[in-house]
């Protein structure tokens, strides 16, 4: 027995080690990485900041060219945004816009807000299913606003009501939006400038997505920006703005999107419904669609491309609470694990290009697994130091390593934001945006890690459950029409 | 201490000390870029929107040129160039009134001769461009466009063929607003070269956006493309055409015939050789542009494309309907029976853009036809033009008996409950007379109305209509 516990000892220490080792090489890779795609990323958002004294969206505006879009909008219980968002659309600067709302079966007040803000009228169109989608109850239209159209239908989830409103899309594009967002007045031409400019045929184009908390929004327009009051949001500003400037635009001009966030992006209708449109069985049903969108056009032989553009602004609300933001992530998380498995065949393939050979491997082993590499490594550095005392000199300055490079990203995200887009003008923003991303990896991240350690959980446990995230937005009052008649 | 361990120290601590230190400038950097841009905004504030006062009075004409040429000089050069800069950013389509006095300010700055050397950039053989420079060159081709620079347009051809793909897409605007005849053929070569190219080097979308902005006397120069031998090249040359005849009607508010338009040779193509073309796509085209044409010799064209075996020929032919004056309404009543859900609704859509008489060549064919899916498309479009209320308001008029009839079989053939809500808002004698007919003509859809009509309160019923049943068609087909 005496002779076992030093034995046990020497085999924990070992293992021990060889997990600094791993961890070291994970961190080198993702760091790595994540350095060259923020050198990427520098570069190419300056240009496209640049790109505004030549960009000549009047041109979109007036041309009978530019292709007209379908903006939809899939609702379920989202009674206290739904309005808000629908006016923002409406008011975006688009030639032969339409819009169209697909209530999914909402147990609240979302319908009756949305015949009472635009004066909804039950119609009787023909539905002509080319997605299956759940039964559609009815649709509304508007004297008053003859290019919005609403569909009610049975509850489905996300990637249903979405295939229900492409069903009753007849422009060549459409623009997914979810119902907590805010579109800029000319959001969608950005995201339509890409589309006419590129060569090569694009399906997908994708903007960006801020964070609403903090703004003032009048009329359905973002009018003020500021950053939000709390810090849990105040984190997530960052982590938007490292994640949609550095990642997405780095990975776009490497040409290995993985990622389009569904809550604003621009999709070709016919390659979409070619594909099968939105599908249910991941829990991230946009990243599940551009990945198999690249992987059908490579199979049926065809060029195809996706862009994304840091121009086109969508403001969206984020978690307020712990409780929201562990769904968020958990959910996320869960679709990315859930989507490279399902396409897993392109991994490694010299097929699929940069998404194949280093955007899916990166995925797999830096998004995916890194967080259960990261949160074990934390417990093996605790495990260490609590074991072993004599060991901090050693661990102290792996630690601060690790503390300082991520703490370098995020830093640079903000001065990234601040040397091209500028959006957060006051001084105080700034100064609160930068003391963010210093402490973001002194609890933050650790908690952000375990709700994603979660989701590799759950994947593994084989679950597969859409977790809603509700926002915190000021009740407005309901006036429904039928109450004004009444 | 193990190896491994010693390497890891030793490598760690200088990397801490560098990426604090690194953490520090980064800091230090966008603090004092911020305080930097702060002070500049406030010193420069003053002069950059006095010269902007002076750029703004010039173009609306409050400002005598020579005294604001003269003051602008005074001023230091980066502050004009900012505030034209800023003028040129936001003011893209101005009149051109305005912009000619933008241009000459431009020219008496200096700043043309200099958006030309900078365009002109790429030419200078043996010399290194800098990669970035194409920043500027895109620039200076879209602030030339801007100002309508004439003279320019020879460099902007030459800048279609820019090593830089932004550079060439911002010519080819250019080239749309000072639409320089001799450049449209130009234009009209890319666009020949894009289409028969797998990559190329400047997006046909962009090519056709340039053209189309053109006026419809210069498409006389696509002829050559309309009788090329790649189908592709015809089709894009057509949705050219098409595309400018499109955007001349909407300027001039015009939905009629607008053959005095176009070049009669390129009528006589599209006529005689577009409208049978080998490929569809290139027909489809046609029958938009056809329609347009002199009705005694586009109606047997526009016939034929209507009975075309392509479903999107006969859709774009009965769509191009609604730009001929003078075409039967029959020729779009025939299409309402179409196999294709498409062109049944496109035929309905453009009955009801006919007006009085195309709702009645609607109704009459409601009355008449047995198809179940037409009939659907009938009504799905009364509907969807918001003519079920005016319909049911007339309903038992003297002289509108059609209407009266076909609300009549509306209820005996099943589409009751598309009336239901809207009767809450027809006068009631009318609906007493309504009730009154329906007595006449039982049957089980009859019954079903007057069931759900008739039911506690349903004519405060209004939405949602069906919230037991769906909205199901009888065409579940897919297209």
């Amino acid at each position: 027995m005496h002779n076992l516990i030093p034995g046990v000892l020497a085999l924990v220490h070992n293992v021990v080690n060889a997990y600094f080792v791993v961890l070291a090489a994970y961190f080198i890779a993702g760091n790595g990485v994540y350095t060259l795609l923020m050198f990427l990323s520098i570069a190419s958002v300056w240009l496209h900041k640049r790109s505004r004294a030549y960009e000549g969206l009047h041109l979109l505006r007036q041309s009978p060219a530019t292709p007209p879009v379908t903006v939809i909008i899939p609702a379920c219980d989202e009674e206290k945004v739904i309005v808000d968002s629908v006016r923002s659309v409406l008011k975006t600067d688009y030639p032969g816009l339409q819009v169209c709302v697909v209530d999914d079966g909402s147990s609240d007040t979302t319908l009756h807000r949305l015949i009472d803000a635009f004066n909804l009228a039950p119609t009787a169109l023909i539905s002509r299913p080319r997605l299956p989608s759940r039964r559609v109850r009815s649709f509304f239209v508007s004297a008053e606003y003859p290019n919005l159209l609403v569909i009610s239908k049975d509850n489905g989830g996300k990637p249903d009501a979405l295939n229900a409103g492409l069903n009753m899309c007849r422009t060549p594009y459409f623009c997914t939006l979810d119902s907590d967002c805010i579109l800029e007045r000319d959001a969608l031409l950005r995201l339509m400038w890409p589309v006419i400019h590129s060569p090569e045929p694009i399906a997908v184009s994708g903007g960006i997505v801020r964070v609403l908390d903090g703004c003032d929004v009048k009329d359905g327009q973002v009018v003020k920006v500021d950053v939000p009051h709390g810090a849990l949001q105040r984190f997530q500003v960052v982590e938007y703005l490292r994640s949609f400037l550095f990642g997405r635009t780095a990975w776009d001009l490497l040409g290995g999107t993985v990622i389009v966030s569904g809550a604003f992006a621009l999709f070709h209708r016919e390659t979409v419904l070619e594909a099968g449109g939105f599908l249910s069985d991941t829990v991230t049903e946009d990243m599940e669609l551009v990945v198999r969108l690249r992987r059908w056009a490579a199979d049926q032989g065809r060029i195809l491309r996706t862009n994304f553009t840091s121009n086109p602004v969508c403001w969206a609300y984020c978690p307020h609470n712990h409780r929201m933001l562990e769904r968020q992530r958990r959910r996320w998380q869960l679709g990315l694990c859930q989507t490279l498995w399902k396409h897993r065949r392109m991994i490694f393939n010299s097929r699929f290009g940069t998404l194949g050979l280093v955007s899916l491997p990166f995925q797999v082993m830096v998004e995916a697994l890194g967080a259960a590499v990261e949160l074990l490594g934390y417990v093996a550095i605790l495990l260490l130091a609590c074991c072993d005392p004599s060991r901090l000199w050693f661990l102290v300055p792996v630690v601060l390593v690790g503390l300082a490079s991520a703490g370098v990203l995020s830093v640079s995200a903000v001065v990234l934001e601040e040397m091209t887009h500028r959006r957060y003008r006051s001084t105080r923003s700034l100064a609160i945006l930068l003391f963010y991303a210093l402490v973001e990896n002194l609890g933050y991240r650790q908690l952000t890690l375990w709700y994603r350690f979660q989701g590799v959980v759950r994947f593994l446990a084989g679950r597969h459950h859409w977790e809603k995230v509700e926002h915190l937005v000021a009740e407005r009052p309901l006036a429904s029409r039928l109450e004004r008649v009444a | 201490m193990s190896t491994f361990e010693s390497v890891v120290v030793e490598a760690a601590w200088p990397l801490v000390t560098g990426l604090s230190a690194l953490l520090a400038a980064l800091i230090l950097f966008v603090v004092a870029r911020r305080a930097r841009g702060n002070l500049k905004s406030v010193c420069n504030e003053e002069t950059r929107t006095l010269c902007h006062e002076l750029i703004g009075g010039l173009i609306t004409a409050t400002i005598e040129y020579p005294d604001a040429l003269v003051q602008l000089r005074k001023r230091p050069a980066a502050q004009v160039r900012a505030a034209l800069k800023a003028i040129l950013t936001t003011d893209k389509n101005l009149p051109p009134a305005r912009a000619a006095v933008l241009k000459a300010v431009c020219e008496d700055l200096g700043l043309v001769a200099q958006w030309r050397r900078t365009l002109a950039d790429t030419r200078n053989s043996g010399r290194k461009v800098n990669p970035f420079s194409f920043v500027l060159r895109a620039e200076a081709a879209e602030n030339l466009g801007i100002i309508h620079h004439q003279p320019s347009w020879p460099l902007l051809v030459e800048a279609l063929d820019d090593p830089n793909g932004a550079v060439r897409f911002a010519a080819a605007r250019s080239l749309a607003s000072i639409r320089e005849p001799e450049s449209f053929t130009a234009l009209a070569d890319r666009l020949e070269a894009a289409a028969q190219d797998s990559t190329p080097t400047i997006s046909v979308r962009s090519l056709k956006m340039a053209l189309a902005s053109f006026p419809i006397s210069q498409a006389v120069a696509l002829r050559r493309l309309l009788e090329h031998s790649h189908p592709r090249v015809r089709f894009l040359a057509s949705d050219v055409v098409a595309l400018m005849v499109q955007r001349e009607s909407s300027e001039s508010h015009s939905s009629g015939c607008d053959s005095s338009r176009l070049a009669p040779q390129l009528a006589d193509i599209f006529l005689t050789r577009l409208a049978e073309d080998e490929d569809s796509d290139v027909r489809a085209r046609a029958a938009s542009i056809v329609a347009r044409l002199e009705p005694a010799r586009a109606m047997p064209v526009l016939a034929a494309l209507l009975g075309d075996p392509a479903w999107f020929v006969r859709l774009h032919a009965v769509r191009a309907l609604r730009h001929q004056r003078f075409a039967p309404l029959s020729l779009a009543s025939q299409r309402l029976t179409d196999p294709n859900w498409r062109v049944r609704e496109a035929a309905a859509q453009t009955l009801v853009a006919g007006g009085r008489s195309g709702l009645q060549k609607l109704f009459e064919h409601f009355l008449e036809t047995c198809d179940r899916y037409s009939q659907e498309q009938v009504i799905e479009e009364v509907e969807r033009a918001g003519l079920l209320l005016p319909i049911l308001a007339a309903y038992g008029e003297p002289g509108r008996k059609l209407e009266t009839h076909f609300v009549e079989e509306m209820v005996a053939r099943g589409f009751g409950d598309v009336l239901l809500p809207v009767l809450q808002n027809v006068p009631p004698e009318k609906l007493r007379a309504l009730a009154r007919e329906l007595t006449h003509t039982p049957n089980a859809h009859v019954e079903l109305f007057v069931r759900q009509w008739g039911g506690p309160a349903p004519v405060e019923q209004t939405w949602p209509v069906n919230e037991s049943q769906p909205v199901e068609s009888a065409t579940a087909e897919v297209s």
